[in-house]
């Protein structure tokens, strides 16, 4: 007898998140139909990006700026890494990207407002008034997935960046994946057993996951045309698997003499995606390459989509090929070139709403801001009136008294209205927070909470319990349940932000 | 603080098969290009399908056979359920006849069947056939079947689900319904019928990890086209009103362009006949392809595989893979596309992998596909010259001697593989890897890999991974690429 560990295990959270878009924790639904929402229905959009970190002044260190990089909340400051390039390099495309890719930092206490502060790190054209870090500079450093893991025991390793690199100043040649650790995310020592892994990999993900490091990019050790979501790991971040696990993959599965000219063209992943932790559910962006027919990379237009994993391995979109941050619009593109937009790893709550970072590639590449709703990046919604819709999520063990449930809603009020119901394991109700004692809401709101009428949270039980929500003609006041759109329930406590 | 147990969780197995096209129990991989073979590889398939259980004679009960049925082995039999049906239904594009009976056959190797004269139902006044004692006012369409000896009731040993028209000839149809079984010919419905009120065309149904799941195509999500859904009990008679929505293949567009848009998409039909390989599911459905006017007398429907791990979410490893394609099924009627019909039974007999299907539209009978055992798919390293690996996912050895088998081909006088042992982090286990990783250069269904002396694997307190490796492993290995590996076996062999 044997147990074969062949899938996610349970995730032990403060808060779980059950996102309408998350088919593995609400797995049984009728009725309802899901959607999502881009980044670009943020108010004003049409006058132009939300442009939050600019670009330098011409000379400058980051007289372009290159995003895919980091942000990370570290109490109540947000920082950022990114990476700050000069001039034109002809050899990349017509010079869309500049030489001497550096990394830089920026910080911000709301993550709208940010600052460069001169760190008097580096020197760079006589001083050291800049905002460049402490990284060694013969490193042309192309991305800047970077974590911060307080567990690690070592302090001089609570940051964390995995990178790939040409392997000198301007220079063109790759080394394969290298790992690097900081104290404070400003002051970098490079691993001595650098690289320590063999590909070369174009990457924009990392993340601790249940004890074990990822990272996400796309590679080149999978068969097939075109870019594809790929992932290595480390329990210690200096041995990698040799193998990548194909996450994600958009391309068709063809080979053949016909297709060994065709670079481009497909519709591929481009440099992975970047991954932020929700507790039970990582959220994925990922560049959404969209090949031109003649293999000309200036044309290749670049969304950013959305995808989500519970195992950090493997990935599904919840609507394959949404536009979940549209590449439509960005102006700032140079003229001729297709817009295409570079991801970057930071997504967070902030108050009332959820930002994300990205920036555009043939442009200016300033740093520009996303945002929606807290947590609205999508919803499910009745689709034929009259009946009931219902879901019920995935199984989930409350080890503590009193947890409370809270869900994101909208649409609830005079006509409309949602019953929460608790059922266990097997889907039998349990007393007390189901039937005539289930919940109704009838209030909409980015976190409404859920009271039965004489409970304010759960129990703790030894039994897996699951949220069981329908909204339909729950009764006669309810004439107009499809008006109804349900974002999110949350199970546990409050976060601090 | 809480746990959510948001995926598959961890199975108990007497043995786990990796197979070559599980990326969840084969993540990690590198230089390897995944295959699948189709099941018209079967020497002298252009003779002819291998017909196995033939329609009866004009005017019997199974003058026409639509499979929708089950195959199991108890024991050293074979038993396989089929629906019979007789004449034409115009209201069923001609195709269906009418009157679905619940049929029975037998076989000791799954080639041969024999339908009994069972004795029970009495049809144009004899019991002389194999019609099972299933109420008649039902007209059955499919008939997904489990044996589940694990049922404290010897009446509840073997169960089914099924949609059906609510009289005979009738085309109104009920929910999902279930019936009890002692022996899988006398049955009994549910007095709680229907249980699910979601008319639901299924062929699958398993028990998986404690819990009933059927699985088949429905109208419970919104798009165009038929999508493959599962709903769930523990009791097989309670089951969810909502599905999960485990696999689909059309988009999800709609608008009134599309509102007269029926049976053109790639779609799914019947969802999929589940069989459990211990930690995986293979699952076989119907691969609907839409014809651009909606008729469906012309849609195609090949049988195409999905995995799961959790009875509930699926992925095809080759996505559209025609896993049995319905080409050259020569006896689909003339002008109609050829459509497979799926069933529920999948085994291993001998060197053999066995599946059982039939047609739609032509004569019915139920065909038999086959596979060398387990090489359903296989990974071949695609770079000459250069080292393939894969690593398989955590397993745990709670008790001491369990034994490692390779199915692989192409070894031999010019290509190896290396197997080591590597513990959760990858970390190599003494003994089993490095200098004393085994080498194989014996190909078979069933290799032994033997480090050394040792010839089976440790218990140990912590999970273990296999790594394989194909690739210059020595001076002597100048071919790696011959080299197909089909599946890797942890445990106790077992039929």
């Amino acid at each position: 007898m044997l147990r074969v560990q062949g899938g996610p295990s349970e995730m032990q959270v403060q808060e779980a998140t059950f996102f309408a878009f998350d088919d593995v924790c609400i797995p049984f639904r009728t009725n309802f139909q899901l959607h999502l929402i881009h980044g670009k229905r943020t108010p004003g959009w049409r006058d132009g990006p939300t442009v939050v970190v600019p670009s330098g002044e011409p000379g400058a260190h980051d007289e372009q700026v290159h995003y895919y990089g980091s942000t990370i909340r570290v109490g109540d400051e947000f920082r950022m890494w990114y990476v700050g390039r000069v001039g034109c390099n002809p050899t990349w495309v017509g010079g869309y990207q500049g030489y001497d890719g550096r990394l830089c930092y920026a910080v911000s206490r709301d993550g709208i407002h940010w600052t460069k502060p001169e760190l008097g790190l580096v020197e760079y054209r006589g001083s050291t008034a800049n905002n460049l870090v402490d990284f060694p500079q013969h490193i042309d450093l192309g991305w800047a997935p970077i974590i911060h893991d307080p567990e690690d025991p070592d302090p001089n390793r609570h940051f964390k960046i995995a990178f790939s690199h040409r392997t000198g100043p301007s220079g063109a040649r790759r080394g394969g994946l290298c790992v690097a650790y900081s104290p404070d995310g400003l002051h970098w020592t490079l691993s001595p057993n650098n690289p320590v892994g063999g590909v070369a990999f174009e990457h924009s993900g990392l993340i601790r996951w249940n004890g074990c490091y990822y990272v996400n990019g796309h590679s080149v050790g999978h068969p097939g045309p075109g870019r594809k979501m790929e992932t290595y790991a480390s329990y210690d971040f200096e041995r990698w698997t040799e193998g990548s696990a194909l996450g994600l993959t958009r391309t068709p599965r063809l080979e053949g003499p016909d297709l060994e000219d065709r670079q481009n063209i497909w519709e591929e992943i481009h440099m992975g995606a970047g991954t932020h932790s929700w507790g039970n559910v990582i959220l994925a962006v990922y560049g959404q390459w969209h090949g031109y027919p003649y293999s000309d990379r200036r044309y290749v237009p670049i969304d950013l989509g959305l995808a989500i994993s519970h195992d950090a391995l493997r990935y599904r979109e919840p609507i394959p090929g949404f536009r979940f941050i549209p590449a439509f619009e960005e102006r700032d593109t140079r003229l001729g070139a297709a817009p295409a937009l570079q991801q970057g790893q930071g997504m967070e709550n902030v108050g009332d709403k959820t930002l994300y970072w990205y920036s555009v590639w043939r442009g200016d590449g300033q740093v520009r801001l996303a945002q929606w709703e807290r947590d609205r990046l999508g919803y499910v919604q009745p689709y034929a009136a009259g009946t009931r819709a219902q879901f019920i999520t995935c199984p989930f063990r409350v080890e503590t008294d009193g947890l409370p449930v809270h869900v994101n809603v909208s649409g609830v009020g005079e006509f409309a209205s949602a019953r929460v119901e608790v059922v266990d394991l097997q889907f039998r109700p349990l007393p007390g927070y189901s039937g005539d004692d289930a919940a109704t809401l009838s209030e909409s709101g980015l976190r409404v909470p859920v009271r039965w009428p004489n409970h304010k949270s759960l129990p703790a039980t030894d039994a897996p319990l699951r949220l069981k929500v329908e909204v339909g003609p729950v009764s006669r006041d309810c004439p107009r349940p499809e008006d109804v759109k349900i974002y999110a329930a949350y199970v546990g406590s409050t976060p601090a932000h | 603080m809480l746990r959510v147990h948001g995926g598959p969780s961890e199975m108990q197995v007497q043995e786990a098969t990796f197979f070559a096209f599980d990326d969840v129990c084969i993540p990690f991989r590198t230089n390897f290009q995944l295959h699948l073979i189709h099941g018209k590889r079967t020497p002298g398939w252009r003779d002819g399908p291998t017909v196995v259980v033939p329609r009866g004679p004009p005017g019997s009960h199974d003058e026409g056979v639509h499979y929708y049925g089950s195959t199991i082995r108890v024991g050293d039999e074979f038993h396989m359920w089929y629906i019979g049906r007789v004449g034409r239904n115009p209201n069923w594009a001609n195709y269906e006849g009418f009157d679905g009976r619940l049929c029975y056959a037998n076989s000791r190797d799954g080639i041969h069947w024999t339908k009994p004269e069972l004795g029970l139902v009495e049809y144009q006044g004899s019991k002389a056939n194999n019609i099972v004692d299933f109420p008649r006012h039902i007209d059955m369409f499919m008939a997904p079947i489990i044996h589940d000896p694990e049922d404290s009731d010897p009446n509840r040993r073997f169960k089914i689900t099924f949609s059906h028209r609510t009289g005979p000839s009738n085309n109104r149809r009920g929910g999902l319904s279930v019936a009890y079984s002692p022996d899988g010919l006398h049955w009994t419905p549910s007095p709680d019928n229907p249980r699910g009120s979601v008319a639901f065309e299924h062929s699958g149904l398993i028990k998986w990890n404690g819990c009933y799941f059927a699985n088949g195509h429905s109208v419970g999500h919104p798009g165009p086209g038929r999508k493959m859904e599962t709903y769930a009990s523990y009791d097989f008679e309670h089951w969810t009103e909502g599905s999960a929505l485990s696999m689909t293949r059309s988009p999800r567009l709609e608008g009134p362009d599309l509102e007269d848009r029926q049976n053109i998409w790639e779609e799914i039909h019947l969802g999929a006949g589940l069989h459990s390989w211990g930690n995986v599911i293979l699952a076989i459905y119907g691969q609907w392809h839409g014809y651009p006017y909606g008729d469906r007398r012309y849609v195609t429907i090949d049988l195409g595989l999905a995995i799961s791990h959790d009875a509930i979410h699926f992925h095809e490893p080759i996505p559209d893979f025609r896993f049995i394609p319905s080409r050259e099924e020569r006896d689909t009627r003339l002008g109609a596309g050829p459509a497979l019909q799926q069933g529920q039974g999948m085994e291993n007999v001998g060197d053999k992998t066995l599946y059982w299907y039939s047609i739609w539209r032509g004569d019915g009978q139920v065909r038999l596909a086959q596979w060398e055992r387990d090489r359903l798919g296989y990974v071949q390293p695609y770079a000459a010259g250069t080292r393939a690996q894969l690593i398989t996912c955590p397993f745990s050895v709670p008790t001491a001697g369990s034994p490692v088998h390779l199915n692989v081909s192409g070894l031999g006088e010019f290509a190896a593989a290396r197997v080591e042992v590597v513990d959760h982090h990858f970390r190599p286990l003494p003994g089993f890897s490095g200098d004393d990783a085994a080498t194989l250069r014996e190909s078979g269904l069933s290799v032994p890999v033997r480090w050394g002396s040792r010839d089976a694997l440790p218990q140990t307190d912590t999970s273990l991974r296999l790594k394989v490796e194909v690739g210059p492993v020595s001076r002597e290995c100048p071919r790696p690429e011959d080299v197909k590996l089909y599946a890797a076996y942890v445990g106790s062999r077992s039929e």
